[in-house]
């Protein structure tokens, strides 16, 4: 009990900051997906009318939805995570309390599955609007689906970041890790039009299969069990096993 | 008298370096005890001991009745710590970040509430509830540390090194601060290179270097052991006749020690003080910079 209570606190801490800085965190994190939604719904929607089977709107409000969560997250999990344990050692405080890495941990982690949630639901009801969702039921679970790829991706990050001593070290996730996804997991552009070894590359990024599993759900299309298998657990597995890392990486740092 | 802290042959390695190689004292509950040392000695790993973030690779340590194996959150409740360096959340008020703080003890919402207006009013700074903490100076940021690690009513405070770079005011301040705790009955363990600071709070100093204990005493038996009582600071070089009494090359002067007033003669101008605990750590620690930390 006190432990649960533990990690709740250090999520309902985040919460608070996250209150206080909200606009700026709004501008960067559910503005700027509206803008890329309007000018690829637009633009690009005039270009293919449908896109995977689907009408283009359709087509793309999902991947804007997990895109945008990916952002929140990942920078989340490389900056902030950077500033509460290096410059504003929010850490060291939290240490000095009873709590202990693994809590911190797991309460970073809880924090970021809202946090992925967050800009999802403004760019769905906005894709809504336009037509964009084709089952409400759908868009739930693909909330809880978007909530464990932000948990995925915040751990892979975090494993990383956790262990840098320079906060630049951290600059080649943009282009190698997040850009890729954005590009080339499915978020706007079916995968198939892609040369295969692209197709294959991108199986290893969660992205791909957080959009296996959200597309379907948001526009009411039929979810093979094949696929439901395969990505649900690549997004389990993965989590947990950079959660184990993170946990690692962060009492080194911390501690020793 | 139980102890609050005690260290018995305490031994850390990390790898192959040795951070602590023996270290034994005891913090008697109720009172103020100050860990001094050059920088890298090992006083910083002994805290982490202390706090249970490190576990000794061997000795026996108890802190609060509990082995080092059993510091659970009820044993870690009840210390509260001042970090050395302002941990405080600059985006939240100050009464976000002691409510945050208390959370992290699983504190009742008007436990924390009460406990935020007793330690604010115990640190002065009662008008600044709803102040954000980047809007207030280093000397109050430094005040609401010493607030939040009371939030929790703890037994045994830890401070680290309280008072580095506070103006002379808020340093007083503090140091009333910590008397007052220590008349509600609180432990305080203390570091600080402030020599002075260590002299007017302790009851007992313990000197640490390269991983060991090197004297262990109250302030006047320290000095009273280890150095002359006058103390003479002269312009260098040091004037003939006076090479029989030991001295400190400071840099610029030098510092002439003895046990009556017999240099004042051979001197010009110089300044003559009593031995103080600064004596004492320069001899037992040497004068040659640290590097390391």
């Amino acid at each position: 009990m006190l432990y649960l209570q533990g990690i709740l606190a250090v999520t309902k801490r985040h919460l608070l900051v996250w209150k206080a800085m909200f606009f700026s965190s709004f501008a960067l994190y559910t503005l700027e997906p509206l803008l890329v939604l309007f000018a690829f719904g637009f633009g690009l929607g005039q270009a293919f009318e449908t896109m995977g089977g689907l009408p283009y709107i359709q087509y793309v409000v999902p991947g804007m939805m997990i895109s945008a969560a990916m952002y929140a997250v990942a920078f989340d999990a490389a900056y902030g995570s950077f500033l509460r344990r290096v410059f504003q050692k929010t850490y060291d405080a939290m240490l000095a309390s009873p709590l202990n890495v693994q809590q911190i941990t797991f309460g970073e982690i809880l924090y970021a599955m809202i946090r992925a949630m967050f800009p999802a639901s403004i760019v769905c009801a906005v894709g809504a609007y336009f037509g964009g969702v084709g089952s409400i039921i759908g868009v739930l679970i693909a909330l809880a689906v978007i909530a464990l790829t932000g948990a995925c991706i915040f751990t892979m990050i975090l494993s990383y970041a956790s262990r840098i001593k320079l906060l630049n070290r951290i600059d080649f996730m943009m282009p190698m890790f997040l850009t890729p996804q954005f590009l080339f997991c499915g978020v706007f552009i079916e995968r198939s039009m892609f040369p295969d070894w692209v197709q294959a590359l991108a199986q290893i990024f969660p992205l791909t299969h957080a959009i296996n599993l959200i597309r379907p759900l948001v526009s009411n299309q039929s979810l093979s069990a094949d696929v439901l298998l395969t990505s649900l657990s690549y997004l389990i597995i993965v989590t947990a096993f950079f959660t184990f890392y993170s946990i690692r990486g962060l009492k080194k740092a911390l501690t020793e | 008298m139980n102890n609050a802290v005690k260290l018995d042959k305490i031994h850390k390695k990390f790898g192959e370096f040795e951070a602590v190689k023996e270290v034994s004292f005891s913090v008697p509950e109720g009172k103020c005890v100050s860990l001094l040392g050059p920088n890298g000695a090992g006083k910083t790993t002994s805290l982490k001991m202390i706090m249970g973030l490190l576990k000794p690779s061997s000795g026996e340590l108890e802190i609060l009745g509990a082995q080092a194996n059993e510091i659970n959150h009820h044993i870690k409740s009840r210390i509260g710590l001042v970090p050395q360096d302002d941990n405080l959340d600059p985006d939240l008020t100050v009464e976000e970040n002691l409510y945050v703080f208390g959370s992290y003890y699983g504190l009742k919402k008007e436990f924390i509430k009460e406990q935020t207006t007793k330690v604010l009013e115990f640190v002065s700074l009662a008008d600044r509830r709803k102040a954000k903490i980047s809007e207030l100076s280093g000397g109050m940021r430094r005040r609401i540390s010493f607030a939040r690690a009371l939030v929790s009513d703890p037994d045994l405070v830890i401070l680290d090194e309280p008072t580095t770079g506070l103006d002379p005011q808020a340093r007083h301040m503090l140091w009333q601060k910590v008397r007052n705790l220590k008349a509600e009955g609180k432990t305080i363990l203390l570091t600080t290179h402030y020599m002075d600071e260590a002299e007017r709070l302790s009851d007992l100093i313990v000197l640490v270097d390269h991983g060991q204990v090197i004297a262990k005493g109250s302030p006047r038996e320290l000095i009273k052991e280890h150095v002359e009582p006058h103390v003479f600071e002269a312009e260098k070089p040091l004037p003939q006749g006076l090479e029989k009494f030991r001295n400190e090359d400071i840099g610029e002067s030098v510092l002439i020690y003895s046990t009556d007033l017999s240099p004042e003669k051979k001197l010009g101008t110089f300044h003559h003080r009593p031995a103080n605990l600064e004596d004492v750590f320069l001899k037992l620690t040497g004068r040659s910079l640290r590097e390391s930390n």
